[in-house]
């Protein structure tokens, strides 16, 4: 009745997969726009398919938080109310894992097929499955990790409204974490009370995603940058100064200690990184 | 390490010989054969052969085909297929002919019938998500997680973690248990215990733990050597 550790042996499959040198995402052939409650296969290999939770306007385009699904039951069934979704034309069954993670609208557009569209009265159903299943400490819980880790070039992280959730993904735990110089601290106080007619806190830039979180205390910025910048060396300023050099350690900087402002709009054009 | 392309690009562009269509069907066959016999049991087995007679991993192979017609353009684009792939994908469409009763088999296909099926593309589905999973399918999925779980208590409990857990376990299913430790140490034990099975399961995935299956399992696996009274 009982095979012996399967899910072992379903691990070791699907990371003798994804140890080939990752396929780039392959564009599709009649690229659909996305919209909320499709379910698309992004075209990594192994594929990863995602249905469209929420979507949200961010700088000039759209972001959608996407709920994971995979072909791999055996590793990402984890209990009853594991979400199952049954797709007769193409014969296959996917189940939900308890990640999200957040997709830009020309990235689904150009590299993830439609397959379906999932009934609205489902998509509340997904986002409890994801809220509140905890990633377990199994092989499953380490499948799960690798699926989430696959996503990291594409996952638009900095505007994951669920971070807490990330702290469980080794990959997104560790940032370095830099003080704002007091100098530089004390010129961004001109804009104590000045407010943009369209209030951000999140900001592209050429090579960096920035978000801004405040806190009762203090403000802090985080600052999103390609991984392959990590071991170079890189420049970071912000409004003309120079707030750190150096080698980078990892993708993701931390700058506390940003004064309170009612609005940091500005920074959008303020941050500059030189690698 | 075989490389399925060449083949499976033939015969997307319909340029196979019905010999080379024979032996693209014999490959995918042992496939199949490979992944019914290390993945499933001699019950889905006789559930095969009820509904399908002894030749089913033949029509599976006809539909492992036809489920790689859906994804060719994906395919067509990967610069290696590796029979790992195929194994996985072997693996879920198994799967979702369990979940779905084997309703949805095509019986007898032949070369010409596969023809017609290179220019389609599947259509987009309404979806919704599935209330229950068959039992089979079902029982398949929590047997494969108990018995890792099993393998994982085995693993990273101490010997005292066991016997606490253990204790339980009998306290649980038989109500009354005489253990030589004092019980007062066992409740104390079996608090301590608590999180470090929460933390290894993820805490919502707790209340599995008190299924009766498992618990049965953990008495068989790990406390058969404690003296407990049953």
């Amino acid at each position: 009745m009982f095979k012996k550790d399967l899910i072992e042996k379903c691990l070791a499959l699907y990371r003798s997969l994804i140890s080939l040198e990752e396929v780039m995402p392959i564009p599709v052939d009649n690229p659909k726009p996305p919209r909320i409650g499709d379910l698309r296969r992004i075209q990594l290999f192994p594929p990863v398919y995602v249905i469209l939770a929420e979507e949200e306007d961010f700088y000039s385009e759209k972001l959608y938080k996407a709920i994971v699904f995979t072909e791999d039951l055996e590793l990402g069934w984890l209990k009853e109310t594991t979400p199952v979704l049954k797709l007769d034309s193409i014969k296959t069954i996917l189940v939900g894992l308890p990640i999200q993670v957040w997709l830009e609208e020309s990235f689904l557009h150009k590299f993830s097929l439609r397959l379906g569209t999932l009934h609205s009265e489902d998509w509340t159903k997904l986002i409890e499955y994801v809220e509140h299943t905890e990633i377990p400490q199994t092989l499953q819980g380490e499948y799960i990790r690798l699926v989430a880790e696959r996503f990291k070039p594409y996952n638009v992280e900095s505007l994951i409204k669920h971070l807490e959730k990330i702290k469980f993904y080794e990959v997104y735990a560790e940032a370095e974490i830099l003080q704002l110089p007091s100098k530089v601290a004390e010129s961004l106080k001109e804009y104590e009370f000045q407010k943009a007619a369209s209030s951000k806190n999140v900001f592209k830039g050429k090579n960096f995603l920035a978000i801004v979180e405040t806190h009762p205390d203090q403000a802090k910025l985080i600052l999103y940058l390609p991984q392959e910048y990590i071991g170079k060396t890189i420049s970071l300023w912000l409004k003309g100064q120079k707030v750190f050099e150096g080698e980078l350690k990892k993708d993701k900087i931390v700058i506390e200690h940003l004064p309170k402002l009612v609005d940091y709009s500005f920074l959008e054009g303020e941050i500059d990184v030189q690698v | 390490m075989k490389n399925y392309k060449p083949i499976l690009e033939k015969f997307f562009k319909n340029q196979l010989s019905s010999s080379e269509f024979k032996e693209l069907i014999s490959s995918l066959k042992k496939i199949i054969e490979k992944v019914l016999s290390i993945h499933f049991d001699k019950t889905v087995e006789n559930y095969f052969i009820k509904y399908l007679g002894p030749e089913y991993p033949t029509d599976l192979s006809y539909e492992l085909l036809q489920r790689l017609i859906y994804y060719k353009d994906y395919i067509l684009n990967l610069p290696f297929i590796q029979e790992n792939y195929l194994i996985s994908t072997s693996l879920n469409l198994i799967h979702y002919h369990l979940s779905n009763d084997l309703k949805n088999i095509k019986r007898e296909t032949n070369f010409e019938d596969f023809s017609s099926y290179l220019n389609k593309d599947p259509e987009e589905e309404n979806l919704k998500l599935e209330d229950t999973l068959p039992s089979i399918t079902f029982d398949y999925l929590e047997n494969l997680y108990f018995s890792h779980i099993i393998e994982l208590l085995k693993q990273r409990l101490t010997p005292k973690e066991i016997e606490t857990l253990c204790w339980y376990v009998f306290k649980y299913t038989h109500k009354k248990v005489e253990c030589k430790v004092n019980k007062n140490v066992l409740y104390k034990r079996w608090e301590r215990l608590k999180p470090k099975l929460k933390a290894l399961f993820g805490s919502e995935n707790f209340e599995v733990i008190s299924a009766q299956k498992l618990f049965d399992l953990i008495r068989s696996e790990l406390c058969s050597k404690l003296d407990y009274n049953k």
